[in-house]
């Protein structure tokens, strides 16, 4: 979810139009604009977007793959 | 939703199953994951319907309100009879029933009970409610302790005197031991718990890996990581590897959250652990520490309570070992049902029972 | 009455007990509000006259709302009640036409509520062309109405072609909704709650005639309609299906859900699948109808996005399955019990 204020270690996150109030003492410091991972009203780790990314390419790699295989 | 949706591709999923159809091979490979995320996460998505008939996925003891004991609950309603107390509860564990009742029954006969997100929205019934002694129920794994950790500390901060935790938190790598070394189910593999891990750091499982030569893969919670995660294990089984490998790399790390860590050796220690129908594990438990004992349910409030009664005809204890399905249980669909549970595996939304009940009889 | 109708005051028992107060409550109230002459009359039923038909059948149907909150993002108790009743009648393929309420009003009840209350109802009404002919007050002890409780009962005329009802659907047939599914649910919930919304969710609360009317204009054999409410679509779709030789199956993709409901059940574990709708229809029709109707739907502005999300099958006798976003199937049971937020 993404993070979209902080004040000190209470921040909101949002996520498709939805807000609300996370607790950010398990992770800070954090900033604006960065995603994290929310349990029970808690952040608990922030995304890596590297990673998220890296994953993600790989994802859309094996998709097209299997395009390319159904047009064969 | 970004981050989330991308790990939801059609596309890459039947890429996926594919790839795992093509190396699975013909032996039996069962899987094991340990986590009620991803019991849920497995079933919602129809996975299992998608993998060759040779690959199983068994559901252990990774349901937090599962492996609860009815002395638990038991206590809890014990304490909620006393109107000067305001339980406040994750919704989880409202239907739970104990031996002879459950906290919606008393919520029915007038008892306080209410359910929260959080353990900080308990602190705070008790910030605006001074005249009452409010009670969270902390159950939950390595996950959850770190934010009830983090909520006492707090109360300690604010000198909440009105404030306590009935717990039960469990943890899961001298669990996933006693399983194997019971070696009542023969597992090939385990799916590791990925928000457990975000907290304690993938090394955890590297025992298990080394000393019981079984791949463990820390897996995400969206189809294509479980999917990917399916995968990794078996191209390590065909390589004839065993390690620990991490799946979910856009949260989970090889330290894990250092805060949250210290926040649960501050508040927390280490102690054998009773899991409804396995027994008592060494060390696989976290109690409140003595220095914030005044803020331990158990003992500013002591109760009396009769022996917890489990109906003996149910099985949950095999079916969280892995050993029995839910299809095995005389009792599943005909007498235990979701609108009247009669052991835990079906009362939780994540339970094996309740999961197979509502999403698995096939078409 | 405690105070004139516009300077507020509070219902008391005295409203209740049939005498000069509950007089000056209904005609005060209720009958500008309402203006039909049978409500006017005061008399103790209505006598009514109802359009020839081809049929020559006559719909009926009651309904009590005990919803709380009774205001939300969207409507209110008033609106929820004339909707939900018109709605039972139209997916009958009827036209409504009369209504009747019965209200039980807490001691204590805020006049200018009750006043609100009653407008929604009458615009609600009126914008259908329904005449709101009878009805009844009672007021009860403070603590036992949550604010207010109300009964609708509606009358309606079959129209021609109306539904041969869940027994007349067949094999191969297509399952259409006429738009986002939990509109209504999670607004409510997320308005109790306090959850906060960039943009407030608003409930889906309407009245859906319009559309059957546009439906029935173009499919002469629609199977069954319902408007999905309690439980929600998957409950409604197990409903066709339950104890028959027929099963449904859906596609996950194809249900419409709006980002924002999708947030709130993501964060809180909910299913919009078995949340409540209060303005939309599931239809059955013959599969070579479904892109008619659709389309016809969409030209209203009730039924911008709808869309054919499955068909009928002989696969899964008396179930209902849903095709997940990554092409597993699992079964979709009915709602079972409440649904609670899931944290561990």
């Amino acid at each position: 979810m993404k993070l979209v204020e902080v004040t000190g270690t209470t921040g909101v996150v949002e996520i498709s139009g939805v807000r609300r109030t996370t607790d950010l003492s398990l992770v800070a410091p954090v900033e604006p604009g960065q995603y994290v991972i929310v349990h029970a009203g808690f952040a608990i780790a922030v995304t890596d977007e590297e990673e998220a990314r890296k994953s993600i390419e790989l994802f859309e790699e094996m998709a097209r793959g299997l395009e390319i295989e159904g047009e064969k | 939703m970004k981050y989330i949706e991308e790990f939801r591709n059609h596309a890459a999923a039947q890429a996926l199953v594919r790839e795992i159809h093509r190396i699975s091979g013909g032996r039996r490979i069962r899987i094991m994951e340990v986590c009620g995320g991803h019991t849920m996460a497995i079933f919602k998505y129809g996975l299992p319907g998608l993998l060759p008939a040779n690959i199983e996925l068994i559901s252990g003891p990774g349901c937090p309100v599962c492996v609860t004991s009815n002395s638990f609950i038991d206590h809890a309603i014990e304490l909620a009879k006393d109107r000067g107390t305001l339980i406040a509860t994750f919704g989880d564990l409202i239907r739970v029933p104990g031996s002879s009742s459950s906290l919606q029954k008393e919520r029915g006969e007038g008892a306080d009970v209410r359910i929260c997100y959080s353990p900080l929205d308990a602190l705070e019934l008790a910030k605006q409610h001074p005249d009452r002694n409010v009670v969270f129920l902390g159950v939950g794994f390595e996950t959850t302790a770190p934010t009830a950790a983090a909520t006492i500390h707090r109360a300690a901060e604010q000198g909440r005197a009105n404030f306590s935790m009935l717990t039960a938190f469990k943890t899961m790598p001298n669990a996933m031991k006693a399983l194997l070394d019971g070696g009542e189910v023969a597992l090939d593999a385990f799916l590791c718990p990925g928000h457990v891990s975000v907290i304690t750091g993938t090394g955890i499982y590297e025992f298990i890996a080394r000393e019981y030569r079984t791949p463990c893969v820390v897996s995400g919670f969206e189809p294509l990581d479980l999917l990917q995660s399916i995968l990794k294990i078996i191209e390590q089984i065909a390589a004839g590897l065993a390690k620990v490998e991490n799946q979910y790399t856009r949260a989970a790390t090889l330290p894990g959250n250092p805060a949250a860590q210290k926040l649960l050796k501050e508040v927390f220690h280490e102690s054998d652990a009773d899991w409804r129908g396995i027994g008592t594990i060494p060390r696989s438990g976290l109690e409140i520490s003595d220095e914030y004992a005044r803020f331990d349910a158990r003992k500013v409030f002591p109760v009396k309570l009769k022996p917890s009664r489990e109906n003996p005809a149910c099985i949950c204890g095999s079916i969280m070992r892995g050993a029995k399905r839910p299809l095995d249980c005389p009792l599943f669909s005909k007498v235990c049902t979701p609108e009247s549970p009669k052991g835990a595996c079906m009362v939780s939304d994540e339970g094996s029972c309740a999961t197979y009940y509502k999403y698995r009889r096939t078409p | 009455m405690s105070q004139s109708s516009s300077g507020g005051g509070v219902i008391t028992l005295a409203h209740g007990n049939g005498g000069k107060f509950t007089h000056e409550l209904v005609e005060r109230i209720f009958v500008p509000r309402f203006a039909s002459s049978e409500l006017s009359e005061l008399a103790d039923s209505a006598i009514l006259s109802l359009p020839e038909t081809a049929s020559g059948k006559v719909v009926f149907t009651t309904d009590s709302h005990v919803v709380t909150p009774l205001f939300f993002p969207g409507g209110d108790i008033g609106k929820l009640a004339v909707c939900g009743t018109l709605n039972d009648l139209a997916v009958m393929g009827a036209k409504p036409l009369f209504l009747s309420c019965g209200w039980i009003i807490e001691e204590g009840f805020d006049i200018e509520k009750l006043e609100k209350i009653a407008d929604s109802m009458a615009d609600a009404a009126r914008a259908q062309g329904v005449r709101v002919v009878t009805g009844d007050t009672k007021v009860v002890e403070r603590g036992a109405a949550d604010g207010v409780y109300l009964n609708t009962s509606g009358i309606g005329v079959l129209l021609p072609g109306a539904p041969l009802g869940a027994r007349s659907i067949q094999a191969g047939d297509a399952v259409i909704v006429s738009g986002s599914m939990g509109d209504h649910g999670i607004a409510i919930y997320a308005g109790r709650e306090g959850i906060s919304l960039r943009t407030e969710l608003k409930s889906d609360c309407a009245a859906v005639f319009p559309l059957v009317e546009l439906a029935m204009k173009i499919c002469p054999d629609i199977r069954v309609m319902r408007d999905p409410t309690r439980g929600g679509l998957a409950t409604t779709l197990n409903e066709f299906v339950r104890g028959t030789r027929l099963g449904i199956q859906v596609d996950e993709s194809q249900i419409p859900v709006r980002p924002e409901v999708k947030g709130v059940c993501e964060l809180l574990g909910f299913d919009p699948l078995y949340v409540a709708n209060e303005g939309k229809l599931v239809l059955v029709v013959p599969a070579e109808r479904a892109t008619a109707v659709v389309s016809a739907m969409k030209a209203h502005e009730l039924g911008r996005a709808a869309c054919t999300i499955g068909h009928v099958t002989e696969r899964a006798p008396g179930r209902v399955f849903l095709r997940t976003l990554v092409g597993g199937d699992r079964i979709l049971d009915m709602l079972a019990g409440d649904m609670l937020p899931r944290i561990c």
